[in-house]
């Protein structure tokens, strides 16, 4: 299967801390990749790079959808100048371009979307609002339009909130549309955040520990939407997870990091097996077990 | 105190509230939406008052008549070009230091409220300028006798009647449609605003333009009532409104109008009580007490630290 996102090289250094170191990993279109590796190896730093959230010290990140589009995640998010831009103004332009104007909002509506480990919900705000504060895309923002009520302004706000209502029923939230996002219980927040990401129309969605504080239950729920996103709509998943059972169960290929860097990728069986990994995790050679 | 004093005072506190409400709101929102207080903000509402004096001057040499187009037309170019310089304000001081300290754009902010007042004593001169009063007809009410009535002069009631429709307006688009919302994300999680793919930037920059624009309707009808301002009006009234924002609640929007009657009425019930000399000794003291027994203002929500 072709990639949907190649990484090769990525680095990035905190003053003297180097959090990642030379990541390279390919994830396929219509898969679902799983981020592992012990604490502080590095996986969230990979993600806050993808969507934007830090500047990449060094890499490249490249998106390649089925319809030709490329996008170069490094350049949209406002990558530093390099020697060769001098020569054509056009690259020149666009370095600059995206040097102003660029950045992780960019990256969302080139179709990468995250959730994250702490639930990051307009808490002040209704569930619905927050579904559709996440279609930028189809919502019209102008202030006039919204003032006058204008007939593309309502056509508009329909869509969304009928896209809305959609996923709430998708993520079994339809009953909760109009409560606060804050006041919804923990299990239900985790899923409005993904309903929300899903609003925004990703291609990759990349969930950050998606089963975290759920019970065994709410983790099955959670895997099965997890493959009929997959199915159904088209999305890539990339997730970063530490419920092993769950990582096994859907994804089709596995990325270890350790130390910010990638130390073995694969099937998931193969790299349950592997050596290294095990090593990784447990910090002595040939243990058995997660 | 007479009854006419007293509600004559009354009358004169709801228009004086309503203003500082006005340009309040400037503050209020600018501060909800970046945590920042926009020093500048009311030597914008200056800005305005000489933009009002400007339009109104040419609109008369065009040879326009007639006072309800003259106030609509001067009241719409005065927004107009008072809500660029809100954006611009933003443009040049605020944007570029958004990822430095938390005090960085406060000394910009101060620097740049110097710089405007000195760009206009500079381009306008310093003496206090006036345009002929405007809209001064007036209604009397409880008339009973040659000095027993309550007088409200046209330009008292449009402004209150603006300030009434200006809030209405603004309430209306935070609340209820898609650039509100994106605001009031923004407000909230500005990060995880941007990563769902709201331009931050462009709805601070909206939140500048509103906020300049009420200044902008303060400024016009302020200058229609007492037809008199300087380059310094700025400062006064400028900190008077952040006042009633900090009284009522800052972040909050009818906070921002609630506290600018307060301000207003008990600064005029006060003047006409006791004496004018001591009026905002008596204003700010009310401030010291309101924050001393509710340190979030009137209406605003104290800031919950989760653990």
């Amino acid at each position: 299967m072709a990639a949907l996102l190649t990484v090769r090289d990525l680095s990035m250094r905190f003053g003297g801390v180097v959090a990642l170191n030379g990541v390279g990993f390919e994830v396929a279109r219509g898969s679902v990749t799983a981020l592992i590796g012990p604490n502080g190896a590095g996986k969230t730093t990979v993600f806050n790079c993808l969507t934007g959230f830090y500047r990449p010290c060094g890499g490249a990140m490249r998106l390649s959808y089925a319809d030709g589009l490329q996008v170069d995640l490094i350049e949209i998010l406002g990558g530093p100048f390099r020697w060769r831009d001098l020569s054509s103004p056009r690259a020149f332009g666009r370095r600059l371009y995206y040097k102003m104007f660029g950045g992780a909002a960019l990256a969302a509506r080139a179709g990468v979307v995250r959730t994250f480990q702490n639930i990051r919900l307009f808490k002040e705000m209704t569930a619905m609002e927050n579904l559709l504060v996440a279609q930028r895309a189809r919502v019209n923002n102008q202030l006039l339009a919204g003032l006058l009520e204008s007939a593309s302004y309502r056509r508009a706000e329909a869509e969304a909130v009928e896209r809305a209502w959609y996923w709430l029923d998708f993520f079994r939230l339809a009953d909760d549309g109009n409560r606060l996002a804050g006041e919804l219980p923990y299990g239900r927040q985790r899923r409005l955040e993904i309903a929300r990401a899903m609003c925004v129309g990703p291609r990759l969605l990349c969930l950050d520990e998606p089963a975290a504080g759920l019970n065994p239950n709410e983790t099955r729920e959670l895997s099965e939407w997890i493959l009929a996103l997959r199915r159904g709509h088209g999305v890539t998943v990339c997730l970063i997870e530490h419920d092993m059972g769950l990582v096994m169960e859907i994804s089709d290929h596995v990325v270890v990091l350790d130390h910010g860097q990638v130390i073995a990728s694969g099937r998931p069986e193969r790299v349950r097996d592997d050596p290294v990994v095990l090593e990784a995790y447990l910090g002595a050679p040939g243990e058995e077990g997660w | 105190m007479s009854f006419h004093i007293f509600v004559q005072q009354v009358v004169n506190g709801l228009v004086l509230g309503s203003v500082y409400g006005l340009i309040a709101v400037g503050y209020t929102m600018v501060y909800g939406i970046i945590g920042m207080i926009n020093f500048a903000h009311g030597d914008v509402y200056m800005i305005a008052a000489y933009l009002t004096a400007i339009f109104l001057a040419a609109l008369t040499l065009l040879g326009v008549q007639s006072p309800p187009v003259i106030i609509l037309l001067v009241l719409l170019l005065t927004i107009a070009v008072t809500a660029l310089y809100g954006w611009s304000v933003e443009r040049i001081a605020y944007r570029p230091l958004r990822h430095s300290t938390r005090l960085a754009p406060l000394i910009s902010a101060i620097g740049m409220s110097l710089i405007l007042q000195n760009y206009v004593r500079l381009s306008q001169g310093g003496r206090t300028q006036g345009t002929p009063t405007f809209l001064d007809g007036s209604v009397r009410l409880f008339e009973q006798g040659p000095d027993q009535f309550v007088q409200i002069t046209h330009a008292q009631i449009l402004i209150v009647v603006m300030a009434v429709l200006g809030m209405g307006v603004l309430w209306y688009l935070m609340q209820a449609t898609a650039m509100g919302r994106a605001c009031r994300a923004v407000q909230q999680d500005r990060i995880m605003a941007s990563l769902l793919g709201v331009d931050g930037d462009r709805v601070i920059s909206l939140v500048f333009v509103l906020g300049a624009s009420m200044a902008a309707v303060a400024g016009t009808l302020v200058t229609f009532n007492y037809g008199s301002f300087d380059f310094f009006i700025g400062f006064v009234t400028g900190i008077k409104a952040f006042t009633a924002a900090v009284l009522g609640g800052i972040g909050s929007l009818p906070g921002a109008m609630l506290g600018g009657l307060v301000l207003g009425l008990s600064e005029s019930i006060f003047s006409g009580l006791v004496n004018t000399d001591y009026k905002d000794v008596f204003a700010f003291s009310l401030l010291v007490l309101v924050l001393i027994f509710r340190p979030s203002g009137l209406l605003g929500r104290p800031e919950v630290e989760k653990v």
